[in-house]
């Protein structure tokens, strides 16, 4: 099913969907940049889709918050904090990258064992999804075949043809949210700009990763001195575990509350670069070195999360590139590694 | 010091007092937190001499700068169970450290009307001279986070220190990063994050107040701060001031 929702017809959508009763999430214009913010009726004119791509990942930030509150413990007794059912939360305007990352997020949280917290919370998102109508020279999707389109994990999806948008539906939850909004059925044109549109996409982006055997290549490099070199420029600041979609990592901390003589627990996004991350008991550090942790970053997405999750853990956001005070970047990393760039 | 009150001991050293002042201004929280924790000594609001009994914890705000300073914390650490450095000034030597890298005398004068009154050596952190238990970085310390150590230490869950950096709460605050977008060298990457990234989140750049966080690599910020085009005299003065960056670097 496909409609096609005319531009000035989109703030009129976003108010369907909070009347709807879900907290809507989507970006606006913060300076230079978009950034996905809580939208309330009257915000709904600064709604603005026209980005390529926002510093955080918004559906990481929302599906595990970088601080959430786990547990409440109180003379003895353990509460839950796990979020309602009535706290339904609907994003709008997320690129097919960052939905792929969720996907894979998904790996992690949604099995083996199961997390409570993230499957409440994926279990209230719906997910309004915006295939990308431009890319920059930080984008590589093509490489994993993450982007510029879509093809699972959305309930609807948009795609910018101008003066429109083609919506497209992806599960039941999607045309339950469409309901009774009007809009025009899209037609053969509308479907034929779209395809148009991804193939220019595609032609923008100049970034690659060469998958092909990356994990052999990647575990032969393990003592590659590029990463004593590596660790020479990087600052070690985690940055880089902040901004990617796809890293999972969390700590847990118990913090006493003041007021109600209670203690929480919550988790709090943790990151590979840090020096506390793989230290245990006693001061014992599995990676002591800077090069063993920005190696432990690089071959976890290109690399280990193949074996551990059946998929590569990039999906060439470009973020952690776009962020990295040293200019590091995990595509030139593999090319060298490759052979294919001095 | 599990039954009853926390017995706590408020001290100072070389500082300007801006750490005491947050624990003044804490007010409320404070008549909360006097439900679990005695103040035995406290300079700022008395004017005892250093208390003859045991504490349980001992909280001292400021550098050791001459050999008084020297006896002093060493005696408060013999009479405590745990220490917490408060403040930059306690935790590296804190400003008062840009005496270290720069001759006395021009830093003196440029401060003070008539500097020969003033008896000091080189400021240190307490580490230099007793173990210390727990650190609360700042310029000055954050009240909630000393809220949460005096709180912590009271229920005897040992207290959440934040080993993360300035530059990853400044992501999840979702800023635009002020030394790619400005060029404006910023220490956020190599310091101890805790504050939520307090000045980037509000357009300046962090100046390293928290200290140096262990294992990032200062080495490589400077390199990046030069091929940035920062020049050095900017790179000096930043990394000196609050001065554990530096010494890190000229080790
Ligand atoms: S990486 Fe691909 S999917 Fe992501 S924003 Fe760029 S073009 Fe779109
Ligand atoms: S590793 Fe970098 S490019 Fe790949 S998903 Fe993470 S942030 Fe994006
Ligand atoms: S790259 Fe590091 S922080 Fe990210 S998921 Fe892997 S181990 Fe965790
Ligand atoms: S963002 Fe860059 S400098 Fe910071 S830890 Fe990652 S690779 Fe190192
Ligand atoms: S502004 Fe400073 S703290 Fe923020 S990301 Fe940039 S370097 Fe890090
Ligand atoms: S951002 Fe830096 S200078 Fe500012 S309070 Fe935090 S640590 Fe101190």
């Amino acid at each position: 099913m496909a409609f096609v929702l005319k531009k000035e017809e989109l703030p009129h959508f976003s108010k369907h969907i909070i009347s709807k009763e879900y907290g809507l999430f989507a970006p606006v214009r913060k300076e230079a940049r978009s950034i996905f913010k809580r939208i309330d009726e009257n915000q709904v004119g600064e709604v603005s889709l026209d980005y390529i791509r926002t510093i955080m990942p918004p559906l990481k930030s929302l599906l595990i918050p970088p601080k959430e509150t786990l547990l409440k413990i109180k003379d003895g007794k353990i509460e839950e904090m796990l979020p309602g059912p009535e706290n339904k939360t609907a994003i709008l305007g997320v690129h097919p990258c960052d939905v792929n990352a969720m996907n894979l997020l998904e790996r992690v949280y949604m099995d083996r064992p199961k997390d409570p917290y993230f499957e409440a919370r994926r279990k209230n998102l719906i997910i309004i999804a915006l295939n990308c109508s431009s890319a920059d020279e930080k984008c590589f999707c093509t490489s994993f075949g993450t982007g510029p389109s879509l093809e699972e994990g959305f309930d609807l999806i948009l795609t910018d043809l101008g003066d429109r948008f083609l919506v497209e539906v992806g599960s039941r939850k999607g045309s339950e949210l469409i309901g009774d909004f009007y809009m025009p059925k899209a037609s053969s044109t509308d479907l034929m700009e779209k395809d148009e549109t991804i193939r220019r996409v595609k032609g923008m982006i100049r970034r690659h990763v060469n998958t092909a055997g990356l994990q052999r290549i990647m575990t032969g490099a393990l003592y590659n001195p590029i990463w004593n070199e590596l660790a020479d420029r990087c600052t070690g600041c985690g940055a880089c575990n902040m901004v990617c979609p796809t890293c999972f990592c969390f700590n847990v901390i118990d913090e006493p509350e003041l007021d109600s003589g209670s203690v929480l627990r919550s988790r709090t996004w943790d990151g590979c670069l840090l020096w506390e991350y793989a230290e245990v008991a006693l001061g014992g550090n599995f990676r002591k070195d800077l090069s063993a942790r920005i190696r432990q970053f690089v071959n976890h997405k290109m690399n280990y999360w193949l074996n551990q999750y059946g998929a590569l853990g990039c999906v060439g956001c470009g973020r952690c590139i776009e962020q990295c005070p040293a200019k590091i970047d995990i595509t030139s990393i593999v090319a060298r590694l490759r052979g294919e760039l001095l | 010091m599990m039954n009853g009150k926390l017995k706590v001991g408020v001290f100072k050293l070389a500082s300007c007092s801006g750490c005491q002042m947050v624990l003044v201004h804490l007010e409320e929280s404070l008549l909360e937190v006097l439900k679990y924790v005695e103040l035995k000594y406290f300079r700022m609001v008395s004017d005892d001499d250093l208390p003859n009994e045991p504490l349980d914890v001992a909280i001292v705000e400021g550098a050791v700068t001459n050999e008084e300073e020297g006896i002093m914390i060493k005696k408060i650490r013999k009479m405590s169970r745990f220490l917490i450095a408060a403040g930059a000034c306690a935790a590296t030597g804190g400003l008062n450290a840009i005496k270290n890298t720069t001759p006395e005398g021009e830093v003196e004068s440029t401060v003070y009307s008539s500097p020969e009154y003033i008896r000091s050596g080189k400021a240190f952190g307490l580490n230099e001279y007793v173990n210390v238990d727990a650190y609360l970085y700042g310029c000055p310390i954050d009240g909630r986070e000393l809220i949460n150590t005096l709180m912590s230490l009271a229920i005897r869950v040992p207290p959440y220190i934040p080993g993360i950096t300035v530059c990853m709460e400044c992501k999840m605050n979702g800023n635009e990063c002020i030394f790619l977008t400005r060029g404006e060298p910023c220490l956020g990457p190599v310091t101890v994050g805790g504050c939520n990234a307090l000045c980037p989140s509000n357009g300046v750049t962090c100046e390293g107040c928290r200290g140096v966080l262990k294992g990032t690599n200062p080495k490589g910020l400077e390199l990046a701060w030069t091929n940035a085009g920062v020049s050095p005299d900017l790179i000096r003065l930043k990394l000196r001031k609050y001065s554990d960056v530096y010494k890190l670097l000229t080790r």
